[in-house]
């Protein structure tokens, strides 16, 4: 509920609101969209403007920038809108990405359409208002995302034991906990409740999303699950990966398939079969690629294939150059060259330049 | 952004790391936390070799840090709190606004929250026990308006129990967490004033502990509460001024009742049906059964009353002892029917558990 402040303090915003009336809606918001994130559901508009601004629909602007303030500067997070659903094969995704772009530029200058999108026809008559002022582009939908450095977030999600306690202490189950504690900072099975919060489940997806961006960011049913089933997963394996912290049974790989759509990580879209009847299920990646980029899976891909930190790093490799003469480089250089080919092959198997902030 | 009445605070990345950190992970133990806090320390280090923490990275450090932690998530209705509870100080990251919003701040659904306040309930109103064993934990979804699956409900309790609302004993009895504990005082203190008592030493919620024994005595602490005084030269009860030394205390929580309730079933129904019982090993299958049964309406009575008569029992005085071993003996003559012999009753029930059943005094 929203608290009214009436305190006397009447500076007013620009829509009708006074300041203290903002900060105290924005923290709502705020609280709304840590609830969501830990739910893995992205904060819809409509949301926000039921459960925090019901009274004042018009303020959500106002409230929103505030609310991303905060966000940005206590939590070093922020809400990222998603893109919509594409439609189309993958060209014409592009486009439409293209186009996207271009209109939220528009939308930037609150280029205001009569007409509202389909997902918006549910929305209770008393917020026509509210959806009048919507920008046509855009899904309203918003996902949280660090603003920390990227350096600083690898940092916080790498594991290192934690010390036991001087002397060993009497306390077992202590002792157990500390075990179990991955030592991060972020502690990724405790932060997400759903089954996708199991760090195993976070590599079978990240595993799922590389495939398919490799795949020419479209991958046919067939072919993933043939891919997949090369690491012994079949549709119905039960992924044997569960957070202490959920409280849903093991999944079977369909099944997570199934969750990683719902949480837009994954889209499925059904095509028509050229050579058929009925219509073939295709994988592409969902708009959660606001979290995960192209960019980001294309680093992980080079954690996997070039190490960094090889235990026998000084020694020369020798290479053979294109004439055919061999002539030696420094271990660093090599890896600067493989790094290079692998990210062309990257692109070349992805169909095009990788996107996203990494 | 500076909160309230400190214009001058300004979250630094180190904050902000922190409470990343502390979103995760929610309920800490202070050494964990300290290790949290070096860690968050050294990673802004990495990226900024100058940067010099306010704070020292030591207990106290961390605590002046904390408290920093807690003006700054103010404004959005956290703050965190620190206090003991069992062995360890605890450091955990609470909500202070009920409500609307807060309501979504679980992915559990309705069912699974109005179950989540049912074992809470039955943990509190089994006084002094406390706590509630696996059966009894479990049977609680035959009080809810929608049918739960038993297997829903046991993978409900140990994701409870993983998120810090529970505690499972090495009895396999339920009790309240330490985050729980931390969380919910408030709640727990308003909503059951009659059964959940404060230790007479530091005045917090206390579940776990002891009761001063002297006459008709009643003063509660916390174990490690208990220690400290009994720690000093010459120990006295904060109420009734009896020593210490030669008061003997009797325990609340889990170790105020005999390992046979651990294995809890509803004795008023068993002692109408002793022929199935003995039929069926298995008390926990029999509640399955019912919980769908059509004897629930009657069994709801029995509960009831059941429930009434405990809370009796309680109101007319605490100290009496002879509440606690006319309990066990009911449960007794229920939980071993005939048919089962001791040893393979404990074998199955709690398997992890080889030593004897202890008793209070």
């Amino acid at each position: 509920m929203p608290r009214r402040d009436d305190d006397g303090d009447s500076d007013q915003e620009g829509s009708g609101l006074s300041r203290a009336d903002a900060k105290s809606l924005a923290a709502q918001v705020v609280r709304l969209a840590l609830f969501h994130e830990y739910r893995r559901q992205p904060l819809k508009r409509e949301v926000i403007v039921k459960t925090v601004l019901a009274q004042k629909p018009r303020s959500f602007d106002t409230v929103f920038e505030r609310a991303q303030k905060t966000l940005r500067s206590t939590f070093g997070m922020e809400l990222v809108e998603l893109r919509a659903k594409q439609k189309g094969d993958v060209a014409e995704m592009a486009a439409a990405a293209a186009e996207t772009q271009r209109r939220k530029s528009k939308g930037k200058k609150r280029a205001r359409q009569g007409d509202d999108e389909e997902e918006d026809a549910e929305e209770d008559e008393e917020d026509a208002d509210a959806s009048k002022e919507k920008r046509k582009a855009g899904t309203k939908n918003y996902i949280l995302r660090s603003t920390l450095a990227p350096e600083l977030v690898a940092a916080m999600a790498t594991p290192r034991p934690l010390p036991f306690p001087q002397g060993g202490g009497d306390d077992e189950e202590h002792l157990a906990e500390l075990e179990k504690d991955s030592g991060s900072l972020i502690r990724w099975e405790k932060g997400d409740g759903t089954p996708s919060g199991a760090i195993g489940m976070l590599g079978v997806r990240t595993v799922i999303l590389c495939l398919v961006l490799c795949l020419g960011r479209s991958a046919n049913d067939d072919q993933l699950h043939a891919l997949l089933r090369r690491l012994n997963l079949t549709r119905d394996t039960v992924l044997p990966y569960v957070s202490e912290d959920g409280k849903e049974e093991p999944l079977t790989l369909d099944k997570y398939l199934d969750l990683l759509t719902k949480q837009h990580y994954l889209e499925k879209a059904k095509m028509p079969n050229p050579t058929a009847e009925g219509h073939i299920i295709e994988w592409r990646w969902g708009s959660r690629e606001a979290e995960f980029s192209e960019n980001a899976a294309a680093a992980f891909i080079e954690r996997i294939f070039i190490n960094e930190d090889e235990s026998d790093p000084e020694e020369d490799v020798v290479e053979e150059g294109p004439d055919g003469v061999q002539r030696r480089i420094t271990p660093a250089e090599a890896r600067r060259k493989k790094r290079r080919t692998l990210r062309q092959d990257l692109e070349r198997a992805a169909g095009g330049a990788l996107t996203g902030q990494v | 952004m500076a909160a309230n009445g400190h214009p001058a605070l300004r979250a630094t990345d180190l904050h902000r790391i922190y409470i990343q950190s502390l979103l995760s992970r929610r309920a800490m133990t202070e050494d964990v936390a300290i290790e949290m806090y070096r860690r968050a320390v050294s990673a802004v280090l990495h990226t900024h070799p100058d940067f010099v923490p306010a704070h020292q990275r030591n207990r106290s450090g961390l605590k002046d840090f904390l408290d920093e932690i807690s003006v700054l998530l103010e404004e959005v209705s956290m703050y965190v709190r620190r206090g003991q509870e069992g062995k360890h100080i605890w450091v955990v990251l609470c909500n202070t606004e009920a409500g609307d919003i807060a309501q979504h701040a679980t992915d559990l659904t309705p069912l699974e929250i109005t179950f989540y306040r049912t074992v809470v309930e039955a943990i509190i109103t089994s006084y002094p026990a406390n706590s509630v064993s696996t059966a009894e934990a479990l049977h609680q979804t035959a009080e809810l308006e929608s049918t739960m699956k038993r297997s829903d409900a046991e993978h409900l309790l140990s994701a409870l129990v993983s998120r810090q609302w529970l505690a499972k004993s090495k009895r396999g009895r339920y009790s309240l967490a330490p985050r729980a504990m931390l969380e919910l005082d408030h709640y727990l203190k308003e909503t059951y004033e009659d059964y959940v008592q404060k230790c007479k030493q530091c005045e917090r919620l206390m579940l776990s502990g002891v009761a001063c024994d002297a006459g008709d005595c009643d003063a509660h602490y916390h174990t490690h509460c208990y220690d400290k005084i009994k720690g000093s030269p010459r120990p006295k009860c904060r109420q009734c001024q009896a020593d210490l030394n030669e008061i003997q205390p009797r325990a609340i929580g889990e170790g105020a009742i005999g390992r046979n309730e651990d294995t809890w079933t509803n004795a008023q129904r068993k002692r109408k049906r002793p022929s199935r019982a003995n039929g069926n090993g298995r008390d926990d299958d029999d509640d399955e059964e019912d919980g769908n049964g059509a004897s629930l309406e009657e069994e709801e009575v029995d509960r009831f009353t059941q429930s009434q008569a405990q809370s009796q029992s309680q109101s007319q005085s605490q100290s009496q002892s002879q509440a606690g071993p006319s309990r066990r003996r009911s449960g007794r003559e229920t939980l071993v029917p005939d048919s089962i012999d001791d040893d393979d009753d404990d074998h199955d029930d709690h398997d992890d558990e080889s030593a004897p059943p202890r008793r209070r005094r």
